[in-house]
């Protein structure tokens, strides 16, 4: 399939040559000691005093070059690994501290997260699974409760993203104890983190403790910048794409001198305000483009990429529906790896189960748009249409069967009947159809748990983590 | 042309965040003899209300409205010393230390709310981000303020202004200085959990709340 690609050669170049002089002339701040340290050994300019740090072009691709160029997320069950690049986006579901139902809003619980997981493991078109947060839990051990959530819940590959720097190392450690021992997570990372850069350029401490005590495993690390339009970034979608571009490719460098050929993924998860509201979305036109671009620009630097689905909306609704597809279609188009954010509400700051299941809808129907229309002997059926002739039916032909098995997407919850059968169901809308579905499948899927001794491991990872962070602070 | 006509111009110079035309206006008002505090109240501060105004009702941008903060800005600046000369006191209506809890780095909100505040006349301490608790009170007590505020982005992070208040507690503190609370996790049930005197949704109700804790801290020491 031919990719939506907005960018042309020449453009990329100019974005390229603009933060590589940024990195090289303006610099970017790094509150992280140890960090400051190896820059400078690698022969970076470091100011210490300031903590900016300068670095010439030549190093950052020197750097740059080792970072893979595609890498397997692994998962508990290896039937659920995949590669990126893969020819195809696949996909993640949302963080968010609250879950909506109907109109309302209300924090997520430990045994939210575990249904939301549970929710993602089940369909077909999740791939990488991340928990809501863990509100009901003390705010310094949430994060530790959250991954346990998660490998309990999922054979699909897990995204632990931490919010303290303290909780990376207990997840390599939970990972560990899932794999059998820390030789096997080396090779086969269950997991991949991230954390963000506040923009523009500045490297926070906690960012860094996340990434530099996950190197060690050489976890896969989403590389986050997130700007917002026009507050953190220039306005402009070329402007931005420049602090997008430089500030992801110095935490390239950043993650290549923790760990040479360490896997990386060029994450975009830019974002606009609404200057009328000074809410900040995730869900626009402009943030679809500048995914769109990081696309084309990740793949200049052969990097895996990321961006982010959204809607603004605070319901199941129209708005919700056409924002998510928006944001979607364009991502999947322009041949973004990774797109997190099916199920997510309000720029994400909610989520809700019926919009998972809708958006694995969406995307069913999106991933099939991205296969190449097979144009060979048999699909033209030029023998079947001679068969059939003027006036005939295509129904009772064996091609028909054939492909449409193979050529049309399967959906759960899309509604397909006449007005009567509808009215019949209850004259259900999609939200409240797809309520019913995740009853169902929230009462029926069980993924397969882990070994009984495995859970007691975690839990004992989890109360010494406990020990360790309630008890110092 | 009499004084109404030049409370009209820098309302309106403010509205079209024209800092220049605030400024002269405010000059121009001092050498007819009209009183700073008069302009003050009536020139600088109406205007910036009418911004509010115009903003809530979805009439000017986000980027208008810190433009209208700063243009008031220039007139305090011109008209603040005339006050403390005659009054002997600080032309400010109050004094605030502000910043985000400890373990968070968003500061996109409050430095709106900054904007605000020091538009409206507030003398702003601004601590930045991932401030440690005891930095909020220490600062509070170096400046002798009226109002610990605090942004917290985090569910993981809104503990932050609990320990405000614990700390401030356990200090004996709680009495001599109102607390106010924001940011988008925070709520007004969680005010009341954690005994803060104010939250605000936004920086515009920031300034109403402000105010209104500076008038019962007023209020509460007479
Ligand atoms: C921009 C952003 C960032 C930027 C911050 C840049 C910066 N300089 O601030 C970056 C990329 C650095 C970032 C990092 C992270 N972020 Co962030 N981020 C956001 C985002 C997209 C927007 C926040 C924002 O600026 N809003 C706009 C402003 C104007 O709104 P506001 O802050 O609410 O402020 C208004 C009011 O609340 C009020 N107000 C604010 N402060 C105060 C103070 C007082 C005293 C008063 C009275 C009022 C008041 O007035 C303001 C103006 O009206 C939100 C999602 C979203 N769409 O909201 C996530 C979000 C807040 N982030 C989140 C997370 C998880 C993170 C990270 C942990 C991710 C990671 N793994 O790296 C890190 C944490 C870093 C850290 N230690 O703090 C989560 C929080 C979940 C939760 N509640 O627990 C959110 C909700 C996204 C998500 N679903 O994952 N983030």
């Amino acid at each position: 399939m031919k990719l939506f690609e907005p960018l042309t050669k020449d453009e990329i170049q100019r974005i390229h040559a603009e933060s590589l002089d940024i990195l090289e002339n303006v610099g970017f701040k790094v509150q992280h000691e140890d960090t400051l340290k190896l820059l400078k050994s690698a022969g970076a300019v470091v100011d210490c005093k300031e903590k900016n740090v300068r670095i010439h072009e030549s190093l950052v691709l020197e750097l740059l070059r080792k970072a893979p160029s595609s890498f397997v997320l692994a998962a508990r069950d290896p039937r659920n690994d995949f590669k990126v690049p893969g020819g195809r986006s696949y996909f993640c579901s949302s963080p968010a501290p609250y879950i909506v139902e109907g109109k309302t809003a209300r924090l997520s619980t430990k045994s939210d997260a575990a249904d939301w997981v549970r929710l993602g493991d089940y369909l077909k078109n999740i791939h990488l699974c991340i928990r809501t947060h863990v509100m009901d839990k003390p705010a310094e051990v949430r994060d530790l409760h959250g991954f346990e959530v998660s490998l309990n819940n999922t054979t699909k590959h897990v995204v632990g993203i931490p919010h303290s720097s303290g909780a990376a190392k207990y997840f390599n450690k939970m990972a560990a104890a899932v794999l059998g021992n820390e030789e096997i997570l080396r090779k086969r990372a269950l997991f991949s983190t991230g954390a963000c850069i506040n923009s523009p350029l500045e490297w926070p401490s906690n960012a860094l403790d996340v990434f530099m005590s996950t190197s060690e495993y050489n976890i896969p690390a989403h590389i986050n910048s997130e700007p917002i339009m026009g507050v953190s970034s220039p306005v402009t979608i070329a402007g931005t794409l420049v602090i997008n571009n430089a500030e992801i490719l110095s935490g390239i460098v950043i993650n290549q001198l923790y760990k040479e050929r360490r896997p990386c993924i060029y994450a975009v998860y830019t974002h606009a305000m609404n200057f009328k509201t000074a809410e900040v979305t995730s869900s626009g036109s402009n943030e679809a483009l500048v995914a769109a671009a990081a696309a084309q620009l990740a793949r200049f630097y052969n990097i895996p990429s990321s961006a982010w689905m959204c809607t603004n909306s605070k319901t199941v609704d129209a708005q919700s529906g056409f924002e998510s597809m928006l944001t979607c279609a364009f991502m999947t188009l322009s041949g973004i790896d990774i797109i997190w954010g099916a199920g997510q509400l309000e720029s994400q700051k909610s989520v809700s189960f019926e919009k998972l299941l809708i958006d694995n809808d969406l995307i069913e129907m999106m991933l099939r748009s991205l296969e190449d229309i097979e144009v060979s002997e048999d699909t033209l059926a030029a023998d079947v249409i001679r068969k059939v002739g003027p006036k005939g039916k295509f129904l009772q032909e064996q091609h028909t069967m054939k492909y449409y098995l193979k050529e049309h997407p399967s959906t759960l919850i899309t509604d397909y009947h006449n007005r009567r059968k509808w009215e019949k169901l209850g004259s259900r809308d999609i939200a409240e159809a797809a309520r019913s579905k995740v009853e169902e499948i929230l009462r029926t899927h069980q993924p397969t748990p882990l070994p009984r001794d495995c859970q007691d491991h975690l839990k004992r990872i989890l109360s010494e983590y406990e020990k360790e962070t309630l008890t110092s602070c | 042309m009499d004084e109404e006509d030049i409370y009209t111009k820098i309302i309106d110079a403010i509205v079209s965040y024209d800092s220049e035309a605030v400024a002269r206006h405010c000059r121009e008002g001092m050498e007819r003899g009209m009183e700073a505090i008069d302009i003050i109240q009536k020139g600088l501060a109406k205007g910036l209300s009418r911004v509010g105004e115009l903003f809530e009702e979805e009439q000017l941008f986000l980027p208008d409205l810190i433009m209208a903060a700063n243009a008031a800005k220039a007139g305090f600046k011109i008209l603040g010393p005339e006050v403390s000369r005659k009054k002997g006191s600080s032309v400010f209506i109050g004094r605030i230390v502000i910043g985000t809890v400890e373990g968070d780095v968003h500061d996109i909100g409050k430095d709106i709310v900054v904007a605000m505040l020091s538009g409206a006349g507030f003398e702003v301490h601004d601590l930045g981000v991932d401030v440690p608790t005891c930095k909020f009170i220490e600062k509070a007590l170096e400046v002798d303020a009226d109002i610990i505020a605090s942004s917290a982005l985090l569910g993981t992070t809104m503990v932050g202004q609990r320990k405000i208040e614990n700390l401030l507690k356990d200090l004996g503190l709680k009495q001599r200085f109102k607390t106010l609370i924001g940011g988008a996790p925070v709520t007004e049930d969680w005010r009341k959990e954690i005994g803060a005197d104010g939250y605000a949704e936004n920086a515009i109700d920031a300034v109403r709340v402000a105010k209104k804790l500076v008038e019962e801290k007023k209020g509460t020491n007479v």
